[in-house]
Formats: structure tokens, C-alpha cells, sequence
């Protein structure tokens, strides 16, 4: 997680689709290897099964990164503001 | 043959659940830690929010006694507002807490949680690498083990959480149970219930 903290905060600029573009990257890799370390191959799972672990593991890092996007941008300014 | 087949699909399945298992284990514990930092964005929106209505509303009833309200009024009412979210937002919000911070019987939560979901993967690690057949076995003892977690989780004393990780712990414990369910279904096989 501390990898795609530190990738956003160096997104100095980005917009909304980029940052949704980095957080979905890397929950993709990051269910991959969990899907290694369990001893599955994606392509034995159903669409449905694949997706749904996907969009937990999307959620997950959405949690943490959404704070290192605060020191981007328009979360600067709200930052500031209290 | 068919039987074969059915231990395979169970087999697969397992495994599939034992990451099932460690996000909802992870739900929990952030929960708990009370680590989410979307509250941040949603913090933010809430003091700008309550800063402006006080303002309206300050402004509108000094305007009530014909008296306009000048700069420094909006000012002075922007801090009190600004003031007045910081206090709402610890309420509804809390602080990240630190694992050294929590009550003993989180830590022991928090412990038992870690320990159930190890136990799994080790079980899963073994069905990885042995090359014989691998059966269901110690059933009664992990069941129990995640019996007493359930109600462990069900009769948490939630009060040392903000409000949005108090009602949210309701959420991430069903989570859990259903995960449990689950494991009825596939490492005893138990349908139709």
C-alpha cells in the first residue's frame, strides 16, 4: 500500500480519471499476486468471482489512498481550510 | 470420478476463500484502527459546510434586527463554524488509533482475528504443495474457532469507536459471518441450509 501512496503523492496534477487510472492498476497486480500466493490461476475463475474480488480489493485501496491525495491539488486547498 | 471432480471444485474453492477470509479479516481490523482515509475528503466537506451555514445563518439573524452583517462578522462566524466542525468531526470521524492505544480485549480481537486467518492460509499452503489428495480435516476445531470469533465480534463493546466505524462494525461483522457460512459450505460441504 505504502507503493501506491507514494505513487499518488507524486501525481502532482493529475486528474480525477488518472488517479482512478493508478488506484485500479494497482489493485489488479495486487489481487494477481494474491490469487499467486493462493495457488489459483485467474483464468479458473469466473468473470463474476474475478470481478467481485477486484472491486473489494479496488475498495480497500481507495481507503488509504484517498488520504495521500490530500496533499494534491484542490485537497490542498480544503486541507488549508481546516 | 465424480467425486474427484466435487473434492477438486471444493478444493479450488477453498482456496478462493481464504483470500475471501483475509479481506474481511482486514475490514475489521481497519475498522477498529479506525483507518480510513476517505474521512479525510469527507471531514473537509463537513467543516466547509458547517463554517457556511453558520454564516448564512449568523448573517441572517443579525439581519432579523436590520443590522448588516460586516467582513469581520463572516469572518469571525467562519472560524466559529470552522471551530464548531472540528468538534463534530471527532465525533463522527475519531482519530486513526494505534494498536498500542487500544482496550486488551481489541488486542485479543485483533490477535484471534490474525491467528484464524494464518491457520488457513497454512492449510492452504499444505494443499499447495502436497502431491497427494488432501482431505477436509479438523472440521470441529476450526468451526469452533470461528464460533467463538463471531461472538467475540457480536459482542464487541463498540463505545471507544467514532460514530462512522460504530455503525460501520455492524456491516464489516455480517461480512465476516458470511464468510463463516461459507466455510460451512465448502470445508464440510453443508448445503441446503
Amino acid at each position: 500500500m505504502e507503493k501506491l501512496v507514494t505513487q499518488l503523492k507524486n501525481m502532482k496534477n493529475a486528474t480525477q480519471a488518472q488517479y482512478k487510472d493508478a488506484i485500479d492498476k494497482y489493485a489488479y497486480s495486487e489481487l494477481l499476486k494474491d490469487l499467486k500466493d493462493a495457488g489459483i490461476d485467474k483464468d479458473d475463475l469466473l468473470d463474476d468471482e474475478f470481478d467481485e474480488l477486484l472491486q473489494e480489493k479496488i475498495k480497500q485501496s481507495q481507503t488509504f489512498a484517498k488520504g495521500a491525495m490530500v496533499a494534491t491539488g484542490v485537497m490542498l486547498f480544503l486541507e488549508f481550510l481546516g | 470420478m465424480s467425486k474427484i471432480v466435487l473434492l477438486d471444485k471444493l478444493l479450488s474453492q477453498y482456496k478462493l476463500w481464504t483470500i475471501k477470509l483475509r479481506n474481511a479479516s482486514l475490514n475489521i481490523e481497519n475498522n477498529i484502527l479506525q483507518k480510513d482515509s476517505t474521512s479525510k475528503l469527507e471531514e473537509k466537506i463537513i467543516s466547509i459546510g458547517v463554517s457556511s451555514i453558520l454564516v448564512y445563518m449568523g448573517s441572517a439573524l443579525v439581519g432579523l434586527f436590520g443590522v448588516a452583517t460586516g467582513g469581520f462578522g463572516v469572518i469571525l462566524l467562519f472560524i466559529m463554524g470552522w471551530l464548531l466542525s472540528k468538534f463534530v468531526n471527532k465525533k463522527i470521524f475519531g482519530d486513526e488509533r494505534s494498536i498500542e492505544s487500544i482496550r486488551d480485549d481489541e488486542k485479543l480481537l485483533l490477535n484471534k482475528l490474525a491467528e484464524i486467518e494464518s491457520r488457513h492460509k497454512a492449510i492452504r499452503d499444505a494443499m499447495n504443495s502436497e502431491s497427494g489428495i488432501i482431505n477436509f480435516t479438523n472440521y470441529p476445531h476450526l468451526k469452533r474457532e470461528l464460533n467463538a470469533l463471531v461472538n467475540l465480534l457480536t459482542t464487541y463493546d463498540a463505545s471507544s469507536l467514532a460514530l462512522k466505524y460504530k455503525y460501520k462494525h455492524a456491516y464489516v461483522t455480517n461480512n465476516y459471518k458470511v464468510e463463516v457460512s461459507r466455510f460451512d459450505e465448502i470445508y464440510a460441504h453443508k448445503t441446503g441450509r
